[in-house]
């Protein structure tokens, strides 16, 4: 193993690059992910999420870099690794003529194991009736029997593709309960998703992936650190100039209301400075990850 | 008409996917009558005396009333219909059905029509333009097949008669394929049940015309009624080199209205995506016997398998059948033994015959071994590989599930076909059953050429994913015409070579000679290792 790879992780990727022909659909992207965390993999619609996810599991071969899964070769060692992990896919393609039941049982037992008592509460958790055959499924149905065959599995690893797509809010929650407890069990999860309120529900770390390459990673914690936080404030008298402070964003004012947004490093001198117009009231927001995203996005616009 | 808003849009999208597929079909149909009509002449001969010949021997013959149809008299165009019209009504009517249902089933499985009928779409306009497509080729196929005839110099009324009937006969279908694609729930499904149809068609006039009496001075036959029930019953019944019955065309004509008021009366109820036969709810729990790569594919290749050993046994019972008949006509008749080929007289009756029925059904069965095999690539393209693939089953593991069973497959139907076969012709003509072991054989013998094409197929499926449905129909199109048509057409030996069914030794007309047969195994073994290490090497792709 190359000496760059960190050990301990889960999973790692390092400057991968995978082409289909001349089309660069990964270009030169990291991630890793830790045991024991769930990792949110965020990015719009063909930004590379899926094409990462393949590779990782030997369905796609990489042209360069380096993907590490337990800290073997996923395209090599894919049969021991699939031992490991279980895999929700963004679209759930069922053989029409089999039943759900039979089609959680199928994965889960190609997988490896099957814990029956866990099959029958997720059933009844996320009220699928097994017994219809699959082409009469529903979009989220046919989910919900990749979800069901996914977390019946007693595997180390899961590695979801927008698993949540087609859920109603009410699954969508009882999705989100039953990630929480693979997380209190030790198990690791990498949750690729385009829902902001899911990732942030759920993840210990997010890396936010664009046209084939990681543009950040690290907790909600730090992304807010980096960015800025949004302060609405009234004062006892209007506040001549306040948009013209060093730091100051997308600033409005209404009377002797004022909303801006602030970078993180001005925050200290911009306070000195609203003190001196005598502060009725203050609330600081921190930005959502939705925030995060969209700036991200329309940097790129910009651009 | 409300219902009809935006047929013509999706006629258009309708020709843009089929821009390449159909124009094959048409020149293939085309092909098919066109080439083979001045080779049938030249064969034959065009004296009167040859064509007396061939409907006197032809007429009384059963196989030729079931393969064939019911010749009419010596007149040379009766003569062709007799030889391609059969087999062109059938590509005309698996054309016509294949096409229906790509554009009408197959787009609601795959939910395209419901992209489309949110759009400013009419509830009839996706059958609508599925059927213009299909009439609209049929009346090409007219066009080119009456042309083709009269440049063979067949007469002018008699080629457009036949010409008609065989575009009459591909619209029937395709009308018959927008009902069974309101039947059945799936394309797979809805193509069965068409494919059902056809067979139905194809036997009801194959009993008619088999029992038919012998009319015309031994010159012609007259079928009996269950002819009349089959629409390519009613092309033969034209008689388009001798009679000219046009009148015809109006049962043609009262089917279209019956299956058309059928039809539209029932897309009109049906909701999008349901079929007619209700979705059955099945086991909560899989069985044991699925829970495995070899187990999924059983599941996924016993219909296939089934299938075709029922339509093999039912051949090897006729086969068995006519075989009495067929020896009767050889002993008694000089000429035929020398119709038939060179050295036909010098073998005894059972083993040339046999051996040259099997000959044909080996043939036949490369188109299961094709069906069976390409179930890999739909599995890979329709994305069920992709969450087996992320399971413990390796690459090389999942291939050979499916081939296995490929494998078996054919032991399996090769065998009961030879077994039915042998059981059907001892049993009518009282023979000894010491027999059955050669009729057995000479059917098995056929084995290591389907290995062949078998390994020929899997290595084209790691090699070239994207083209392997066509490279792999393709080829079984190619084995099956040199085969059909190789001789009329005097191709040379190097290209019938090509075929690997053209090395297995014809027994029990001539010996078992090893070396062909290790070779073709060897083939096989070849082309197989080479496929599963291009599959092991290359990316998985959808769509």
């Amino acid at each position: 193993m190359s000496s760059t790879v960190n050990t301990e992780n889960v999973l790692e990727v390092k400057n991968l690059v995978k082409k289909f022909g001349k089309f660069k659909a990964l270009d030169g992207l990291n991630l890793s992910v830790t045991k024991g965390e769930v990792h949110g993999f965020l990015g719009p619609n063909g930004a590379g999420k899926s094409t990462t996810i393949r590779v990782l599991l030997g369905i796609l071969r990489k042209t360069s870099g380096e993907a590490v899964l337990f800290n073997k070769d996923p395209w090599k060692d894919a049969v021991s690794l699939h031992r490991r992990l279980a895999y929700i896919p963004g679209e759930v393609n069922l053989w029409p003529n089999l039943t759900g039941g039979e089609a959680i049982d199928l994965f889960a037992r190609l997988r490896g194991s099957l814990n029956k008592k866990r099959r029958k509460e997720l059933l009844e958790r996320f009220e699928l009736d097994p017994t219809k055959k699959c082409r009469t499924y529903s979009k989220g149905n046919r989910q919900k029997v990749a979800i069901v065959s996914a977390l019946a599995s007693d595997v180390e690893l899961y590695i979801m593709d927008e698993p949540s797509s087609g859920l109603d809010p009410l699954m969508e929650a009882t999705f989100q309960d039953s990630v929480r407890k693979l997380k209190n069990d030790g198990k690791t999860v990498l949750l690729s998703s385009h829902i902001l309120a899911e990732a942030e529900a759920l993840c210990d770390r997010i890396t936010i992936i664009r046209e084939g390459k990681d543009v950040e990673t690290g907790t909600l914690e730090e992304f807010r650190h980096l960015t800025r936080m949004t302060i609405a404030v009234e004062t006892a008298k209007p506040i001549p100039s306040l948009a013209k402070q060093k730091g100051v964003h997308n600033f409005r004012q209404k009377d002797n209301h004022s909303q801006f947004e602030v970078d993180n490093d001005k925050m200290d001198a911009l306070v000195k400075f609203l003190a001196k117009y005598k502060i009725k009231h203050l609330t600081s927001t921190p930005p959502s990850l939705e925030k995060l995203f969209m700036r991200h996005y329309e940097d790129e616009e910009v651009k | 008409m409300k219902g009809l808003t935006g047929t013509w849009q999706l006629l258009r999208l309708a020709l843009r996917r089929d821009r390449i597929k159909m124009p094959i079909w048409i020149l293939a149909i085309t092909a098919a009558m066109g080439a083979n009509a001045p080779a049938v002449i030249d064969l034959v001969g065009e004296s009167r005396a040859e064509r007396v010949l061939y409907a006197s021997t032809t007429a009384p013959s059963v196989v030729n009333r079931v393969f064939g149809g019911p010749i009419h008299g010596p007149e040379m165009g009766s003569i062709v219909m007799n030889e391609t019209f059969i087999f062109t009504a059938i590509m005309v009517a698996f054309m016509s059905t294949l096409a229906i249902v790509r554009h009408t089933r197959q787009n609601e499985e795959t939910g395209r029509s419901e992209l489309i009928g949110a759009g400013i779409v009419g509830h009839h306009a996706a059958q609508t333009a599925a059927l213009l497509l299909v009439i609209g080729a049929n009346i090409i196929l007219f066009g080119l097949l009456s042309g083709a005839l009269i440049v063979a110099g067949l007469p002018k009324e008699g080629s457009i008669a036949t010409g008609g009937a065989i575009a009459a006969i591909g619209i029937t279908f395709g009308m018959i394929a927008t009902i069974t694609s309101h039947l059945s729930g799936t394309s797979w499904g809805a193509n069965s049940l068409a494919g059902v149809s056809i067979a139905v068609v194809f036997v009801l006039r194959a009993l008619g015309d088999s029992t038919g009496k012998i009319v015309n001075g031994g010159l012609g036959v007259e079928s009996n009624w269950p002819s009349w029930l089959s629409p390519i019953g009613w092309g033969q019944q034209l008689y388009p080199f001798s009679e000219n019955n046009w009148w015809v065309f109006g049962l043609f004509g009262a089917s279209f209205v019956v299956l058309g008021v059928v039809s539209y009366a029932v897309n009109a109820r049906r909701d999008l995506g349901m079929g007619i036969i209700p979705d059955k709810n099945g086991p909560a729990h899989a069985k044991a016997g699925l829970l495995s790569p070899l187990g999924l594919a059983w599941r996924l290749q016993k219909g296939i398998f089934r299938g075709w050993l029922i339509a093999m046994t039912l051949m090897g019972v006729v086969i068995g059948f006519i075989s009495e008949e067929f020896k009767d006509l050889f002993t008694e008749n000089p000429e035929f033994a020398e119709f038939l080929g060179e050295g036909s007289d010098k073998v005894g009756f059972s083993d040339f015959f046999f051996s040259a029925m099997m000959g044909f059904m080996a043939i036949t069965l490369a188109g299961y071994a094709t069906q069976s095999l390409l179930r890999l690539r739909s599995e890979e393209s329709s994305g069920h590989l992709e969450p087996v693939l992320a399971t413990k089953v390796s690459k090389p593991a999942w291939m050979m599930s499916h081939i296995a069973w490929t494998l078996v497959g054919s032991v399996v139907i090769f065998f009961v076909l030879g077994l039915a076969t042998g059981v059907t012709y001892i049993l009518i003509t009282s023979g000894s059953w010491s027999e059955l072991t050669d009729i057995v054989l000479a059917s098995m013998v056929h084995l290591p050429a389907m290995l062949a094409f078998i390994g020929f197929v899997a290595f084209v499926f790691g090699f070239l994913p994207k083209a392997a449905v066509a490279v792999g129909w393709t080829a079984f199109a190619l084995v099956y015409l040199m085969a059909q048509f190789g001789v009329i057409l005097d191709l040379p030996q190097a290209v019938l070579n090509i075929s690997p069914f053209a090395h297995t030794p014809a027994y029990p007309a001539s010996d078992i000679i090893t070396k062909p047969i290790v070779s073709l195994a060897s083939a096989f073994v070849i082309l197989l290792i080479g496929g599963i290490i291009l599959f092991r090497r290359r990316d998985i792709t959808t769509g």
